[in-house]
């Protein structure tokens, strides 16, 4: 049943090229970054089904869903891949039961068993009593549980989970976090975590994937990309600074400043010619004219 | 991406946000809105007061029962609901190509669309007349094969109030249409739903007010149709002498009834439009 992800997705609409090679194994969570703009939720909808390829393809295990150049096209309905939206998307005119409901009651299963699922996974997400509320009467929250159940009550292969924690606020997002961390567990196939909040990624996924303008900037674990961003946002996401320069032994040459980087760094003979990341701005230039006890730290970016 | 792009995806929807709007009102309107605002009322509610006030309450059963009165009523109550019905089987489609699909033409079929709003309602039926006469255009050829005739015909009736009415079908429609998330749709499908149990569990139910008020604002117009009726169906008692056309045919002769027929259309206008008001359009 549980199968991986392997897809590479070209688009180019309006002057934006997307160019993405994503591969997820069964179990996996990946969590994609990215600033406004940079293609993520175009990711989603490559993946869902919902935008067709210009080129390239998306493979589910053995199961082709996807091949601009075969021709091949598998529509949303038939992709067996769960999306939770960004907002939730919840049916506004339907109650949360309904709206739980709906994926069975799409695959024609009869009402009665559709509802008494529905209410089984309404109480996983302990929302139990709030059933027959409509969205508008819900909170932020309690919409992304209810989209959260109505995204795996299909039992899709794939998960897709589109900025989750956009609308929320700092309490739900913990509440909402833990639960998606319960079922992800739960969950055997690939998950896609959509987001620009480093912190869920982090918690969350296994691995990292930054996106800018279309294409992958970088791609590894948390650590790997808060010790060696490859660009000045990926830096950001993880709170350290990027220092562009030229480097020759431990001093690096930033315009017209000199910096030597410091002895505890794991790696300082190693100092990549072109980037290295910086921590603490202020300190950084407190001491620039005593290098050799500045705070910061560096290490060799990954190749290109 | 067009459709599918981060900007327009993160704008949350009218209607899937439960948050309360808080709207300001001041207690009370300044003069220069309340001064004109209360003139613009004048000019709708004196007509109607002027009409009950001279309105013959107590001979209102029997004028009302007059053949006259009673083929207009019939009349009028088929050929109006017929009119709404076939501009919502036909103008909600034409709504949907108009909002969804973009085809060479788009602005000039969305022109022609509007055009009979615009039309005096006796071009209309003359243009009418020269497409669907017994010698017109497509007229002539449907005679020939099926021997049916609409001018001067019930169903003719019926025809010009589609002519004239299906525009405001078409256009609040599509209005309803373009305000709808595409997600909603979108979300539907990623959950297994065709076109058709989208089409039906989550596009008509969403756009559902639009629709009704549509019916509502066809099925009024029709009702009130004049011009285009009277030179494309005539005005044969009993066939196609609708309500306007009789009382237009009673103030010469009949005044009473004249009055009667206008109140009977007041009264039932201004109940169907009230009872809409507070079922669908306040709940937006």
């Amino acid at each position: 049943m549980s199968a991986g992800l392997d897809s590479r997705l070209v688009m180019q609409r309006d002057g934006f090229r997307l160019d993405v090679a994503l591969g997820i194994d069964p179990g996996e969570t990946v969590a994609l970054l990215g600033p406004n703009g940079a293609g993520k939720t175009t990711v989603v909808g490559a993946l869902a089904g919902l935008v067709p390829l210009d080129q390239g393809h998306i493979r589910l295990g053995n199961r082709v869903l996807e091949d601009a150049d075969a021709g091949i096209l598998v529509g949303p309905a038939e992709r067996r891949i769960g999306v939770m939206f960004q907002d939730g998307v919840l049916f506004p005119h339907l109650s949360a039961l309904e709206n739980v409901a709906f994926g069975l009651r799409s695959r024609r299963m009869p009402r009665r068993e559709a509802r008494r699922r529905a209410a089984g996974w309404l109480e996983a997400v302990d929302l139990g009593p709030l059933s027959g509320r409509r969205p508008g009467r819900l909170s932020g929250g309690q919409r992304q549980r209810v989209a959260l159940a109505r995204a795996l009550i299909t039992e899709p292969s794939m998960l897709l989970l589109d900025e989750p924690f956009s609308a929320l606020d700092v309490s739900s997002r913990a509440g909402l976090r833990r639960l998606l961390q319960d079922h992800l567990a739960g969950f055997q196939g690939p998950r896609l975590l959509i987001t620009h909040d480093p912190t869920e990624a982090f918690l969350l996924a296994d691995r990292l994937i930054v996106l800018e303008n279309g294409s992958v900037v970088q791609e590894g674990s948390a650590d790997q990309i808060r010790l060696r961003p490859a660009s000045p946002y990926a830096a950001d996401l993880a709170g350290v600074n990027l220092v562009v320069g030229t480097a020759s032994g431990r001093i690096l040459t930033v315009g017209n400043h000199r910096l030597v980087v410091h002895r505890h760094h794991p790696s300082p003979g190693h100092l990549h010619p072109s980037r290295s990341a910086w921590r603490q701005p202020a300190k950084l230039m407190a001491n620039q004219d005593r290098a050799d006890r500045s705070p910061c730290r560096s290490g060799p970016s990954p190749n290109r | 991406m067009t459709e599918y792009h981060e900007d327009s995806i993160r704008n949350p929807s009218r209607r899937s946000g439960g948050r309360s709007r808080t709207v300001r009102r001041p207690r009370r309107p300044p003069a220069f809105i309340a001064i004109p605002a209360a003139i613009g009322l004048a000019l709708f509610a004196l007509p109607v007061l002027g009409l009950l006030g001279r309105a013959p309450w107590r001979r209102l059963a029997t004028l009302l029962g007059s053949d006259l009165a009673q083929e207009a009523l019939r009349l009028s109550a088929i050929s109006s609901v017929g009119a709404a019905i076939i501009s919502l089987l036909l103008g909600v489609p034409v709504a949907w190509m108009l909002c969804r699909y973009d085809f060479p033409g788009r602005s000039l079929v969305r022109g022609l669309v509007l055009l009979p709003m615009v039309l005096p309602p006796v071009v209309g039926g003359a243009a009418l007349l020269f497409a669907l006469g017994r010698r017109g255009l497509v007229g002539s050829p449907l005679y020939e094969a099926t021997g049916l005739v609409l001018p001067f015909s019930t169903g003719g009736v019926i025809l010009a109030g589609v002519f004239v009415a299906m525009p405001l079908m078409v256009l609040t429609v599509e209005g309803g249409l373009r305000s709808l998330d595409h997600r909603f749709e979108r979300a539907a499908e990623t959950l297994g739903a065709g076109r058709w149990t989208v089409l039906r569990r989550v596009t008509i139910p969403m756009i559902a007010p639009s629709i009704v008020a549509g019916i509502a604002l066809t099925w009024s117009r029709a009702l009130g149709e004049f011009g285009a009726t009277l030179t494309f169906a005539g005005n044969l008692q009993g066939r196609t002498q609708t309500l306007p056309l009789a009382v237009f045919v009673a103030l010469e002769s009949d005044r009473d009834t004249a009055l009667a027929l206008s109140l009977v259309m007041v009264i039932v206008s201004l109940a169907v439009l009230v009872a809409l008001r507070d079922r669908w359009w306040r709940s937006r």
